[in-house]
Protein backbone atom coordinates (compact mmCIF):
# COMPACT_ATOMS: atom_id res chain seq x y z
CA UNK A 1 0.00 0.00 0.00
CA UNK A 2 1.21 3.48 -1.00
CA UNK A 3 1.97 6.13 1.64
CA UNK A 4 -0.84 8.24 2.89
CA UNK A 5 -0.94 11.88 2.81
CA UNK A 6 -2.02 13.30 6.48
CA UNK A 7 -2.54 16.89 7.10
CA UNK A 8 -3.42 18.52 9.86
CA UNK A 9 -1.86 16.12 11.98
CA UNK A 10 -0.73 17.43 15.81
CA UNK A 11 1.86 16.04 17.56
CA UNK A 12 0.84 15.30 20.87
CA UNK A 13 3.45 12.93 22.54
CA UNK A 14 6.71 11.82 21.05
CA UNK A 15 8.98 9.22 22.50
CA UNK A 16 12.25 7.63 22.61
CA UNK A 17 12.04 3.89 20.93
CA UNK A 18 14.96 1.93 20.60
CA UNK A 19 17.99 3.43 20.15
CA UNK A 20 17.34 6.09 17.07
CA UNK A 21 13.57 5.84 16.75
CA UNK A 22 10.88 7.71 17.94
CA UNK A 23 7.29 6.73 18.29
CA UNK A 24 5.17 10.16 17.28
CA UNK A 25 1.26 10.28 18.73
CA UNK A 26 -0.16 12.56 15.78
CA UNK A 27 -3.92 13.96 16.84
CA UNK A 28 -5.70 13.98 13.18
CA UNK A 29 -9.16 14.83 11.83
CA UNK A 30 -10.11 11.71 10.33
CA UNK A 31 -8.33 9.04 12.27
CA UNK A 32 -8.29 10.55 15.53
CA UNK A 33 -5.05 9.84 17.34
CA UNK A 34 -2.08 7.75 15.23
CA UNK A 35 0.61 6.43 16.69
CA UNK A 36 3.42 6.31 14.29
CA UNK A 37 6.90 4.69 14.12
CA UNK A 38 9.46 7.63 13.13
CA UNK A 39 13.07 5.58 11.97
CA UNK A 40 15.95 6.89 12.66
CA UNK A 41 14.43 9.91 13.90
CA UNK A 42 16.96 10.73 16.69
CA UNK A 43 20.15 9.42 14.79
CA UNK A 44 19.43 11.89 11.89
CA UNK A 45 18.13 15.60 12.47
CA UNK A 46 17.63 15.98 8.70
CA UNK A 47 15.60 12.77 8.25
CA UNK A 48 12.24 14.65 9.44
CA UNK A 49 13.74 18.06 9.70
CA UNK A 50 13.03 18.70 13.51
CA UNK A 51 9.39 19.07 13.38
CA UNK A 52 8.38 16.07 15.28
CA UNK A 53 8.57 18.46 18.03
CA UNK A 54 4.69 19.13 20.42
CA UNK A 55 3.19 21.65 19.12
CA UNK A 56 4.02 21.38 15.35
CA UNK A 57 1.07 21.04 13.08
CA UNK A 58 2.29 18.97 10.20
CA UNK A 59 1.23 17.70 6.96
CA UNK A 60 2.68 13.96 7.04
CA UNK A 61 3.36 10.63 5.23
CA UNK A 62 2.27 7.48 6.66
CA UNK A 63 2.57 3.98 5.57
CA UNK A 64 -0.13 2.54 6.96
CA UNK A 65 1.18 -1.01 6.23
CA UNK A 66 1.14 -2.67 10.05
CA UNK A 67 4.48 -3.35 11.59
CA UNK A 68 3.21 -5.13 14.83
CA UNK A 69 0.50 -2.35 15.26
CA UNK A 70 2.46 0.50 14.36
CA UNK A 71 1.97 2.46 11.30
CA UNK A 72 5.71 4.20 9.87
CA UNK A 73 5.91 7.67 9.37
CA UNK A 74 7.84 8.21 5.86
CA UNK A 75 7.83 12.22 5.78
CA UNK A 76 6.79 14.98 7.78
CA UNK A 77 6.20 18.84 6.40
CA UNK A 78 5.42 22.00 9.04
CA UNK A 79 2.84 23.52 8.19
CA UNK A 80 2.11 25.23 11.50
CA UNK A 81 4.28 25.64 15.05
CA UNK A 82 0.90 26.44 17.12
CA UNK A 83 3.19 27.87 19.95
CA UNK A 84 6.17 29.48 18.31
CA UNK A 85 9.80 29.05 20.17
CA UNK A 86 9.29 32.29 21.88
CA UNK A 87 7.42 31.11 25.25
CA UNK A 88 7.81 31.88 28.64
CA UNK A 89 7.75 28.79 31.21
CA UNK A 90 3.92 29.07 32.19
CA UNK A 91 2.67 29.18 29.18
CA UNK A 92 4.59 26.11 28.14
CA UNK A 93 3.19 24.59 30.82
CA UNK A 94 -0.34 25.39 29.95
CA UNK A 95 0.47 24.07 26.22
CA UNK A 96 1.69 20.94 27.55
CA UNK A 97 -0.86 20.41 29.56
CA UNK A 98 -3.40 20.86 26.83
CA UNK A 99 -1.56 18.56 24.59
CA UNK A 100 -1.54 15.75 27.82
CA UNK A 101 -5.14 15.94 27.67
CA UNK A 102 -5.35 15.69 24.11
CA UNK A 103 -3.24 12.55 24.00
CA UNK A 104 -5.20 11.07 26.62
CA UNK A 105 -8.66 11.98 25.72
CA UNK A 106 -7.98 11.04 21.67
CA UNK A 107 -8.75 7.17 20.71
CA UNK A 108 -6.79 5.25 17.79
CA UNK A 109 -9.27 4.99 14.48
CA UNK A 110 -11.76 7.27 15.78
CA UNK A 111 -12.32 10.20 13.92
CA UNK A 112 -12.30 13.24 16.27
CA UNK A 113 -12.29 16.62 14.05
CA UNK A 114 -13.56 18.66 17.11
CA UNK A 115 -10.84 17.52 19.23
CA UNK A 116 -8.52 18.66 16.67
CA UNK A 117 -9.97 22.23 16.54
CA UNK A 118 -10.20 22.60 20.74
CA UNK A 119 -6.48 21.64 20.03
CA UNK A 120 -5.10 23.86 17.23
CA UNK A 121 -7.81 26.90 18.72
CA UNK A 122 -6.22 26.64 21.93
CA UNK A 123 -2.87 25.89 21.84
CA UNK A 124 -1.87 29.10 20.21
CA UNK A 125 -3.63 31.18 23.25
CA UNK A 126 -0.37 30.12 25.06
CA UNK A 127 1.97 31.80 22.29
CA UNK A 128 3.82 35.26 22.82
CA UNK A 129 4.24 37.16 26.13
CA UNK A 130 1.61 35.14 28.30
CA UNK A 131 1.32 37.34 31.65
CA UNK A 132 0.91 34.71 34.66
CA UNK A 133 -2.28 36.07 35.51
CA UNK A 134 -3.54 35.30 32.06
CA UNK A 135 -2.91 31.57 32.77
CA UNK A 136 -5.74 30.68 34.77
CA UNK A 137 -8.57 31.95 32.58
CA UNK A 138 -6.88 30.14 29.74
CA UNK A 139 -6.89 27.38 31.67
CA UNK A 140 -10.41 27.29 32.60
CA UNK A 141 -11.43 28.20 29.18
CA UNK A 142 -9.61 25.66 27.25
CA UNK A 143 -10.35 22.94 30.13
CA UNK A 144 -14.52 24.07 29.43
CA UNK A 145 -14.11 23.99 25.72
CA UNK A 146 -12.35 20.33 25.97
CA UNK A 147 -15.44 19.19 28.36
CA UNK A 148 -17.99 20.40 25.61
CA UNK A 149 -16.15 18.20 23.01
CA UNK A 150 -16.42 15.46 25.26
CA UNK A 151 -19.81 16.29 26.17
CA UNK A 152 -19.66 16.45 29.37
CA UNK A 153 -19.85 20.31 29.68
CA UNK A 154 -23.51 21.27 31.21
CA UNK A 155 -24.94 24.46 29.73
CA UNK A 156 -23.33 27.56 31.87
CA UNK A 157 -26.56 30.04 30.97
CA UNK A 158 -29.47 27.67 31.94
CA UNK A 159 -31.13 26.51 34.53
CA UNK A 160 -31.23 22.20 34.70
CA UNK A 161 -34.49 22.17 36.27
CA UNK A 162 -36.43 24.84 34.87
CA UNK A 163 -34.72 25.83 32.01
CA UNK A 164 -34.60 29.55 33.18
CA UNK A 165 -31.78 32.16 33.17
CA UNK A 166 -29.32 31.44 35.92
CA UNK A 167 -28.73 34.98 36.64
CA UNK A 168 -27.95 36.29 38.51
CA UNK A 169 -25.88 33.65 39.74
CA UNK A 170 -26.07 29.82 39.29
CA UNK A 171 -25.44 27.05 41.90
CA UNK A 172 -23.43 24.50 40.33
CA UNK A 173 -23.86 21.45 42.93
CA UNK A 174 -20.74 19.46 43.38
CA UNK A 175 -21.67 16.23 41.82
CA UNK A 176 -21.09 18.46 38.55
CA UNK A 177 -24.86 17.60 37.44
CA UNK A 178 -25.39 21.35 35.69
CA UNK A 179 -26.41 24.16 37.10
CA UNK A 180 -29.34 25.93 38.73
CA UNK A 181 -31.07 29.24 38.91
CA UNK A 182 -31.48 30.95 42.51
CA UNK A 183 -35.07 29.67 42.62
CA UNK A 184 -34.35 26.39 41.81
CA UNK A 185 -31.44 25.76 44.07
CA UNK A 186 -32.46 24.20 47.44
CA UNK A 187 -29.14 26.46 48.85
CA UNK A 188 -27.97 29.59 48.72
CA UNK A 189 -23.97 28.51 49.36
CA UNK A 190 -21.49 28.26 46.39
CA UNK A 191 -22.95 30.59 43.98
CA UNK A 192 -20.74 31.84 40.64
CA UNK A 193 -22.33 35.20 39.27
CA UNK A 194 -23.76 35.16 36.03
CA UNK A 195 -20.65 37.45 34.38
CA UNK A 196 -18.00 34.34 35.16
CA UNK A 197 -20.40 31.47 33.69
CA UNK A 198 -21.40 34.09 30.30
CA UNK A 199 -17.38 34.91 30.26
CA UNK A 200 -17.00 31.33 30.03
CA UNK A 201 -19.21 30.27 27.83
CA UNK A 202 -18.70 33.24 24.95
CA UNK A 203 -14.93 31.91 25.40
CA UNK A 204 -16.04 28.18 25.27
CA UNK A 205 -18.28 29.08 22.11
CA UNK A 206 -15.88 31.33 20.17
CA UNK A 207 -12.91 29.37 21.11
CA UNK A 208 -11.02 32.85 21.02
CA UNK A 209 -8.40 34.13 23.72
CA UNK A 210 -9.91 37.17 23.83
CA UNK A 211 -13.01 36.23 25.94
CA UNK A 212 -11.08 33.71 28.01
CA UNK A 213 -9.28 36.77 29.21
CA UNK A 214 -12.25 38.69 30.12
CA UNK A 215 -13.21 35.95 32.84
CA UNK A 216 -13.23 37.74 36.29
CA UNK A 217 -11.20 36.86 38.73
CA UNK A 218 -14.18 36.80 41.64
CA UNK A 219 -16.18 33.76 41.63
CA UNK A 220 -13.92 31.66 39.75
CA UNK A 221 -12.40 29.41 42.29
CA UNK A 222 -16.28 27.54 42.50
CA UNK A 223 -16.04 26.96 38.60
CA UNK A 224 -12.58 25.39 38.58
CA UNK A 225 -13.21 23.29 41.38
CA UNK A 226 -16.31 22.06 39.13
CA UNK A 227 -14.05 21.79 35.73
CA UNK A 228 -11.32 20.05 38.08
CA UNK A 229 -14.42 17.24 39.19
CA UNK A 230 -15.66 17.03 35.42
CA UNK A 231 -12.13 16.68 34.21
CA UNK A 232 -11.27 13.40 36.26
CA UNK A 233 -14.18 11.74 34.73
CA UNK A 234 -11.90 11.63 31.71
CA UNK A 235 -8.91 12.19 32.74
CA UNK A 236 -8.66 9.84 35.99
CA UNK A 237 -5.10 10.95 36.96
CA UNK A 238 -3.08 14.11 36.72
CA UNK A 239 0.10 13.80 33.77
CA UNK A 240 3.02 15.43 34.27
CA UNK A 241 2.41 18.44 32.69
CA UNK A 242 -0.60 18.85 34.72
CA UNK A 243 1.25 18.21 37.80
CA UNK A 244 3.89 21.02 36.49
CA UNK A 245 1.51 23.67 35.53
CA UNK A 246 -0.08 23.24 38.98
CA UNK A 247 2.66 23.96 41.07
CA UNK A 248 3.76 26.64 38.66
CA UNK A 249 0.16 28.25 39.05
CA UNK A 250 0.57 27.56 42.80
CA UNK A 251 4.68 29.46 42.80
CA UNK A 252 5.90 26.39 44.27
CA UNK A 253 8.74 27.12 41.97
CA UNK B 1 23.60 -13.54 20.49
CA UNK B 2 26.37 -15.95 19.03
CA UNK B 3 25.80 -19.58 20.99
CA UNK B 4 29.16 -20.72 19.52
CA UNK B 5 31.45 -17.22 21.28
CA UNK B 6 32.10 -18.05 24.53
CA UNK B 7 31.06 -16.73 27.80
CA UNK B 8 33.32 -14.09 28.16
CA UNK B 9 33.11 -12.17 24.69
CA UNK B 10 29.28 -12.76 24.38
CA UNK B 11 28.95 -10.65 28.12
CA UNK B 12 31.37 -8.02 26.23
CA UNK B 13 29.58 -7.49 23.34
CA UNK B 14 26.19 -7.26 25.10
CA UNK B 15 27.34 -4.28 27.46
CA UNK B 16 29.10 -2.65 24.15
CA UNK B 17 26.00 -3.40 22.39
CA UNK B 18 24.07 -0.82 25.01
CA UNK B 19 25.99 1.62 23.74
CA UNK B 20 24.27 4.31 21.90
CA UNK B 21 24.58 3.74 18.20
CA UNK B 22 25.89 0.30 18.52
CA UNK B 23 24.11 -2.55 17.24
CA UNK B 24 24.62 -6.12 17.76
CA UNK B 25 26.77 -6.81 15.38
CA UNK B 26 28.95 -4.36 15.62
CA UNK B 27 29.10 -4.86 19.33
CA UNK B 28 30.55 -8.51 18.40
CA UNK B 29 32.86 -6.87 15.94
CA UNK B 30 34.40 -4.62 18.82
CA UNK B 31 34.67 -7.34 21.38
CA UNK B 32 36.24 -9.26 19.10
CA UNK B 33 38.71 -6.52 17.79
CA UNK B 34 39.16 -6.12 22.06
CA UNK B 35 40.81 -9.74 21.72
CA UNK B 36 42.68 -9.41 19.01
CA UNK B 37 44.82 -6.77 20.78
CA UNK B 38 47.28 -7.21 23.17
CA UNK B 39 46.39 -8.55 26.80
CA UNK B 40 47.43 -4.66 28.04
CA UNK B 41 44.73 -2.86 26.14
CA UNK B 42 42.03 -4.93 27.04
CA UNK B 43 43.55 -4.56 30.94
CA UNK B 44 43.81 -0.81 30.49
CA UNK B 45 40.44 0.10 29.09
CA UNK B 46 39.11 -2.45 31.78
CA UNK B 47 40.62 0.21 34.00
CA UNK B 48 39.52 3.27 32.56
CA UNK B 49 36.06 2.07 33.11
CA UNK B 50 36.62 0.94 36.34
CA UNK B 51 37.79 4.19 37.45
CA UNK B 52 35.14 6.35 35.90
CA UNK B 53 32.61 6.71 38.82
CA UNK B 54 35.62 7.07 41.51
CA UNK B 55 37.44 9.27 39.20
CA UNK B 56 34.91 11.71 37.60
CA UNK B 57 32.16 13.70 39.57
CA UNK B 58 30.67 17.46 39.52
CA UNK B 59 32.51 20.29 39.84
CA UNK B 60 31.40 22.45 42.63
CA UNK B 61 31.09 25.45 40.93
CA UNK B 62 29.99 24.70 37.38
CA UNK B 63 28.90 21.24 37.22
CA UNK B 64 31.01 20.03 34.57
CA UNK B 65 32.82 17.08 34.53
CA UNK B 66 36.17 17.44 37.64
CA UNK B 67 38.25 15.36 38.67
CA UNK B 68 39.04 17.35 41.78
CA UNK B 69 36.46 19.91 43.60
CA UNK B 70 36.83 21.99 40.81
CA UNK B 71 36.95 21.24 36.90
CA UNK B 72 39.78 22.52 34.80
CA UNK B 73 37.84 25.46 33.50
CA UNK B 74 36.67 26.69 37.08
CA UNK B 75 40.36 26.24 38.22
CA UNK B 76 42.40 27.83 35.15
CA UNK B 77 42.93 31.89 36.52
CA UNK B 78 43.33 32.89 32.88
CA UNK B 79 39.42 32.23 32.27
CA UNK B 80 37.24 35.46 33.09
CA UNK B 81 34.75 34.94 35.24
CA UNK B 82 32.85 38.42 34.51
CA UNK B 83 31.39 36.09 32.07
CA UNK B 84 29.15 32.96 32.95
CA UNK B 85 27.80 30.98 29.94
CA UNK B 86 24.68 29.22 31.35
CA UNK B 87 24.47 26.03 28.83
CA UNK B 88 21.91 23.04 29.19
CA UNK B 89 24.53 20.16 29.06
CA UNK B 90 28.36 18.94 29.66
CA UNK B 91 28.17 18.37 25.56
CA UNK B 92 26.72 21.84 25.54
CA UNK B 93 29.53 23.37 27.28
CA UNK B 94 31.99 21.03 24.85
CA UNK B 95 30.89 22.15 21.92
CA UNK B 96 31.16 26.52 23.23
CA UNK B 97 34.68 25.00 23.90
CA UNK B 98 35.48 23.65 20.64
CA UNK B 99 34.39 26.95 19.11
CA UNK B 100 37.24 29.02 20.84
CA UNK B 101 35.01 31.70 21.10
CA UNK B 102 34.35 31.75 24.75
CA UNK B 103 36.86 32.47 27.54
CA UNK B 104 34.67 33.01 30.86
CA UNK B 105 32.99 30.36 33.02
CA UNK B 106 30.30 28.04 32.39
CA UNK B 107 27.49 26.93 33.99
CA UNK B 108 25.82 23.60 33.68
CA UNK B 109 22.05 23.45 34.14
CA UNK B 110 21.55 19.57 33.81
CA UNK B 111 18.65 20.27 31.05
CA UNK B 112 15.70 22.69 29.81
CA UNK B 113 12.22 22.70 31.19
CA UNK B 114 9.97 20.53 30.26
CA UNK B 115 6.56 20.13 31.13
CA UNK B 116 5.72 16.96 28.41
CA UNK B 117 9.18 14.79 30.46
CA UNK B 118 8.63 16.05 33.55
CA UNK B 119 11.56 17.92 34.07
CA UNK B 120 10.35 21.49 36.26
CA UNK B 121 12.72 24.21 38.07
CA UNK B 122 13.54 21.90 41.21
CA UNK B 123 15.13 19.69 38.69
CA UNK B 124 17.63 21.81 37.57
CA UNK B 125 21.01 23.59 38.42
CA UNK B 126 18.83 27.00 39.31
CA UNK B 127 19.32 27.25 43.25
CA UNK B 128 22.80 26.72 42.41
CA UNK B 129 23.34 29.64 39.94
CA UNK B 130 21.48 31.78 41.90
CA UNK B 131 23.92 31.32 45.00
CA UNK B 132 27.27 31.46 42.50
CA UNK B 133 26.16 34.73 41.29
CA UNK B 134 24.75 36.35 44.57
CA UNK B 135 28.28 35.12 46.27
CA UNK B 136 30.82 36.98 42.84
CA UNK B 137 28.12 38.32 40.18
CA UNK B 138 29.87 37.95 36.90
CA UNK B 139 29.08 41.29 35.01
CA UNK B 140 27.18 39.51 32.21
CA UNK B 141 25.14 35.93 32.07
CA UNK B 142 25.00 34.74 28.66
CA UNK B 143 22.15 32.02 28.23
CA UNK B 144 23.41 29.61 25.69
CA UNK B 145 20.23 27.04 26.14
CA UNK B 146 19.04 25.36 23.16
CA UNK B 147 16.85 26.92 20.69
CA UNK B 148 13.71 25.11 21.08
CA UNK B 149 10.39 25.61 22.83
CA UNK B 150 12.07 24.16 26.15
CA UNK B 151 15.67 26.32 25.66
CA UNK B 152 13.61 29.59 24.89
CA UNK B 153 11.54 28.62 28.13
CA UNK B 154 14.29 28.19 30.47
CA UNK B 155 15.88 31.17 29.02
CA UNK B 156 12.73 33.07 30.32
CA UNK B 157 12.43 31.34 33.50
CA UNK B 158 16.43 32.12 33.75
CA UNK B 159 15.53 35.97 33.15
CA UNK B 160 12.92 35.85 36.09
CA UNK B 161 15.39 34.48 38.01
CA UNK B 162 18.03 37.42 37.53
CA UNK B 163 15.19 39.92 37.73
CA UNK B 164 16.28 43.05 39.67
CA UNK B 165 20.38 42.69 39.58
CA UNK B 166 22.41 44.70 37.09
CA UNK B 167 23.46 41.98 35.56
CA UNK B 168 23.92 42.27 31.65
CA UNK B 169 21.38 38.84 30.73
CA UNK B 170 22.63 37.97 27.14
CA UNK B 171 21.05 35.58 24.89
CA UNK B 172 22.92 33.60 22.05
CA UNK B 173 22.56 34.75 19.25
CA UNK B 174 20.42 31.78 16.26
CA UNK B 175 19.98 32.34 12.53
CA UNK B 176 21.25 30.83 9.88
CA UNK B 177 23.64 28.33 9.45
CA UNK B 178 27.78 28.92 7.93
CA UNK B 179 26.92 27.25 4.10
CA UNK B 180 23.50 27.15 4.36
CA UNK B 181 21.76 27.77 1.32
CA UNK B 182 18.26 30.40 2.06
CA UNK B 183 15.79 28.35 -0.41
CA UNK B 184 15.84 25.23 2.19
CA UNK B 185 15.98 27.03 6.00
CA UNK B 186 13.40 26.37 7.50
CA UNK B 187 10.45 29.03 7.98
CA UNK B 188 11.10 29.67 11.87
CA UNK B 189 15.31 29.90 11.34
CA UNK B 190 14.66 32.50 8.86
CA UNK B 191 12.66 34.41 10.39
CA UNK B 192 14.15 34.40 13.46
CA UNK B 193 17.62 35.16 11.35
CA UNK B 194 15.79 38.17 9.67
CA UNK B 195 14.32 39.46 13.31
CA UNK B 196 17.65 39.60 14.57
CA UNK B 197 19.78 41.07 11.84
CA UNK B 198 22.52 42.93 12.43
CA UNK B 199 24.05 46.28 10.61
CA UNK B 200 26.45 45.23 7.60
CA UNK B 201 29.82 47.18 8.43
CA UNK B 202 31.86 48.98 6.02
ZN1 LIG C 1 -34.44 26.90 37.83
ZN1 LIG D 1 33.76 24.17 37.02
Amino acid sequence: MPSQLISPAVVVRVQNYGEADLIVALLTADRGRLDVLARSARSSRKRFAGVLRPFCQLQVLVDLKRHGSLATLTGAELERDLLGTDVEYGALCLASYLCELAAHVSQPEHADPQLLRWLTACVPWCAGRTVAEDLPPLKLASEAALLRVLGLLPDLLICGRCSGDVQPVGHWDPDGHGLLCPHCSPTQREATPYLVLAQLQASVMALDRASALLIPATGRSLVEDRMQRLLRQAVPQAGRAERALRSHMLGLD
Amino acid sequence: MDASLPLAVERLARLLGRLPGVGERSAQRLALHVLAQPVDYAKGLGEALAGLHDEVHFCNECFHLAEEELCRICSNPHRDPQLLCVVEEVADLLAIERSGEFRGLYHVLGGALSPLRGVGPRDLRFAELVARIAAAPPSEVIVATSISVEGEATASYLLGLLRGQTIEVTRIASGVPQGSELEYLDQATLGRAMRARLPLRR
